[in-house]
């Protein structure tokens, strides 16, 4: 059985007899994956991520009934999360987004290191919906159109997004182009 | 995506932490876990509906066109549409609500 249909069959149990175990399932299987997310979202405040991943598991219980397997469970589930994120950061109480991304970044070759943080630095520095839709189509490996739905816009505007974020990071981050060091050398 | 992969492409891919280690979150999630909400029968709501519906017409009035319009129906073979047409109306809206509420 393919991932899709071991999701449905757990949603399907949890739905009918209100298994708890196979809702447990579906949280180990997905929880990487929606805390990925959040701390991407919430430029590395992992504390923040937690909560609302947390809260977007909650909400997926209750609401489990209107999956309707018309896009992966991981996919509704990075929806929810989303528009958590979206509800918290546009309330009054809302906590304020770090300036620049917290997430650490393991200690490897200092080339390597220095490249994650610039890149990093360039995501902060784009367009809120540029950063968004390359975040869940590169990071987060959805399609297009799965971002577009995790998103609520339409999936014109993600590919539009993605090509003027690249084009703005492709000259930020110029240095880093192994093609245009070749021809320096 | 149907691009050829360029070197930002790459780039992009390699994220910080792709993978997120458990550690005790399931755990916690599954400690907050409300009880399952008692989901009503599956019949209940159309049944509410066509109940609704009967009542309503009888109430209004427009029972007795429903019914002349039936019997067109039934008798002579011939098809009241201004007759079925609160029928259809609120039936049209049951479904809707239906289609909803899945």
């Amino acid at each position: 059985m393919h991932e899709a249909g071991i999701d449905a069959a757990l949603v399907d149990r949890a739905l009918k007899g209100g298994d708890r175990n196979a809702f447990g399932q579906l949280v180990r299987r997905h929880q990487s994956v929606i805390r990925a997310q959040l701390r991407r979202l919430t430029r590395g405040d992992h504390a923040w991520a937690d909560d609302l991943a947390q809260e977007t598991f909650l909400k997926a219980w209750r609401n489990l009934h209107q999956f309707r397997g018309e896009a992966r469970f991981s996919t509704w589930l990075h929806r929810i999360a989303y528009s958590l994120f979206l509800q918290e950061t546009r309330s009054r109480k809302s906590r304020r987004l770090p300036e620049t991304h917290r997430d650490t970044i393991p200690a490897g070759d200092s080339g390597g290191h220095a490249l994650r943080l610039d890149v990093l630095a360039a995501l902060d520095r784009l367009a809120e919906g540029e950063r968004l839709s390359l975040l869940h189509c590169y990071h987060l490996d959805l399609s297009h159109d799965e971002a577009a739905f995790v998103l609520g816009i339409p999936v014109g505007t993600v590919k539009t997004h993605i090509a003027r974020g690249k084009v703005k990071m492709k000259e930020w981050l110029a240095a880093w182009n192994p093609t245009e060091e070749t021809d320096h050398d | 995506m149907t691009e050829p992969e360029d070197w930002l492409d790459a780039l992009l891919r390699a994220g910080p932490a792709a993978v997120v280690a458990d550690e005790g979150f399931a755990d916690r999630v599954m400690a907050r876990l409300p009880a399952p909400a008692r989901l009503a029968p599956r019949w209940l709501l159309p049944a509410s509906l066509a109940l609704g519906t009967i009542s309503a017409l009888l109430v209004s009035g427009t029972g007795d066109n429903v019914v002349s319009a039936l019997q067109l129906l039934v008798i002579d073979h011939r098809l009241s549409l201004a007759g079925f047409l609160p029928v259809l109306l609120v039936w049209a809206g049951c479904a809707w609500a239906l289609s909803e509420s899945r």
